[in-house]
């Protein structure tokens, strides 16, 4: 009997006791900090609860495990939703701070009917057996003009002919006037980003013309509220605006937002993304990001209100009392997320959607696919990528992002690595 | 050792599949 290759055992930030958690045996655990060291150690006077959580098992057992839940993961994979992503154009009516697209080309954006046809033909061909979803991504989707309308009325047709839902991602300045295009049509989601309350959002998020934004955005969120669509707001947070966050929770309570069933919050970091960044100093790492947040969590507790960090799965673990299922990727691209351009380009996902050398085909003039290279990307998961096989947060981290990872070294099949432990020991401080 | 599973969690888990898989839009895998 010897430990698992899978535990994941750290002391809890602000205490003297250990947490120790395994994503294969499904267990999670606090230990006392004389526990703890004698279990790090090799000293265990009582291995009884050990063996029979999964903290000590024979290796062979744990393998025959690996394997079983390696292909019910891939069972489920392939069974879930697809989501496709389509820009309709990379233009864009604000000038973000911290634009990863700002050196996207634009360019062709006075195309015809044909394009959607095709792409919305190109899904019947290629995806008749998965159940799927279209997101309308950009550049910015919803801008103002006939032109831009008409692109917009186009895929939520198509959409609604295959009996699709469709979800949007928008910057939300011209939301309220779309209202009316939404309404009838299955919408799954608006996503909408807003960076903090008044100036703080407008700096870092201000029209071309430097104009502000927030006004009209909130305005847009309370329509889509009040035609009953599902709102998911993002922050984009880093060094710059994350002490406002107290105030963006209690503008979002006052407006009646939090309580709204239909309402929901993600945090975005501000990310390494290609040619993002135009100031790399108010960055975050992940870890940064998250050590910021639970300080001010414990200052502004409200803001669990707005938003319960994830702090890997501390918050899968206290919502649900149970732990995931094993992450052996997680990655969507070209496995349950593809992305589409109005050029009639074809990429993994939104991370590399209009990126120059990251097409992996074509539905327009013609359907072509670099197959070597998707291969790859369907490929690349923690039984793939040699720096996962042997590391104990596998099942938790699941490989990161590919598009970040091959960014960063050059190659698709390496790591993004997730700090899983220093997450769970903030994580599991503030959540147990 | 204490643990951090609970026993019963049907409801809380119905609601929370709901939720996760509507916010998988963008999801931020790079995030």
């Amino acid at each position: 009997m010897r430990k698992s290759k899978h535990n994941i055992i750290s002391k809890i930030k602000g205490s003297d006791d250990y947490y120790i958690v395994n994503l294969l045996s499904g267990n999670a655990d606090i230990i006392d900090a004389s526990e703890g060291e004698a279990f790090l150690k090799g000293d265990i006077s009582d291995p009884g609860p050990y063996v029979e959580k999964g903290y000590l098992i024979e290796e062979e057992d744990e393998k025959k495990l690996y394997r079983k839940r390696y292909l019910d993961f891939l069972d489920e994979y392939e069974n879930s939703e697809l989501q496709i992503f389509f820009v309709p154009n990379y233009s864009c009516n604000f000038n973000c701070s911290y634009c990863y697209q700002t050196e996207y080309s634009a360019a062709g954006e006075n195309y015809s009917t044909e394009i959607i046809n095709a792409f919305f033909k190109y899904v019947d061909d290629n995806f008749s057996q998965r159940r799927k979803y279209i997101t309308i991504f950009g550049g910015e989707p919803l801008l103002s003009g006939k032109v831009a309308e008409g692109r917009i009325r186009q895929l939520l047709g198509g959409a609604e002919d295959r009996g699709l839902g469709t979800a949007v991602v928008t910057n939300g300045y011209n939301l309220k006037s779309y209202i009316p295009l939404f309404t009838g049509k299955n919408i799954r989601e608006i996503q909408v980003t807003l960076d903090g309350v008044g100036e703080v959002h407008d700096r870092r998020r201000p029209l071309k013309n430097g104009e502000a934004t927030f006004t009209a955005i909130t305005e847009g969120i309370d329509a889509a509220l009040s035609a009953g669509f599902p709102v998911n707001l993002r922050v984009v947070i880093d060094r710059e605006n994350i002490s406002s966050l107290p105030a963006l929770s209690r503008f979002a309570a006052e407006k009646g937002w939090t309580k709204n069933p239909l309402f929901k919050t993600q945090l975005g970091r501000n990310y390494e993304l290609h040619t993002c960044q135009k100031g790399e100093s108010s960055l975050f790492t992940r870890l940064e990001m998250y050590e910021e947040l639970y300080s001010l969590i414990k200052e502004y507790p409200e803001i669990l209100e707005f938003n319960k960090p994830a702090f890997s799965i501390a918050r899968f673990l206290s919502d649900r009392g149970e732990l995931p299922t094993p992450l052996f990727d997680s990655c969507p691209g070209c496995k349950n997320e593809w992305a589409f351009d109005y050029k009639g380009n074809i990429y993994s996902c939104t991370a590399t959607v209009g990126k120059e050398g990251e097409e992996l085909g074509t539905f327009y003039p013609e359907a072509t696919a670099k197959k070597d290279i998707i291969a790859e990307w369907e490929n690349r998961d923690v039984t793939s990528i040699p720096e996962c096989r042997d590391c104990s947060l596998q099942l938790a981290c699941g490989g990161g992002c590919g598009s970040v990872a091959k960014n960063r070294t050059g190659s698709l099949n390496t790591g993004d690595c997730r700090p899983v432990k220093e997450l769970l020991e903030l994580g599991i401080s503030l959540y147990f | 050792m204490k643990t951090l599973l609970r026993k019963d969690t049907t409801g809380d888990k119905k609601e929370a599949q709901c939720c996760a898989k509507i916010s998988r839009i963008y999801a931020g895998c790079h995030d």
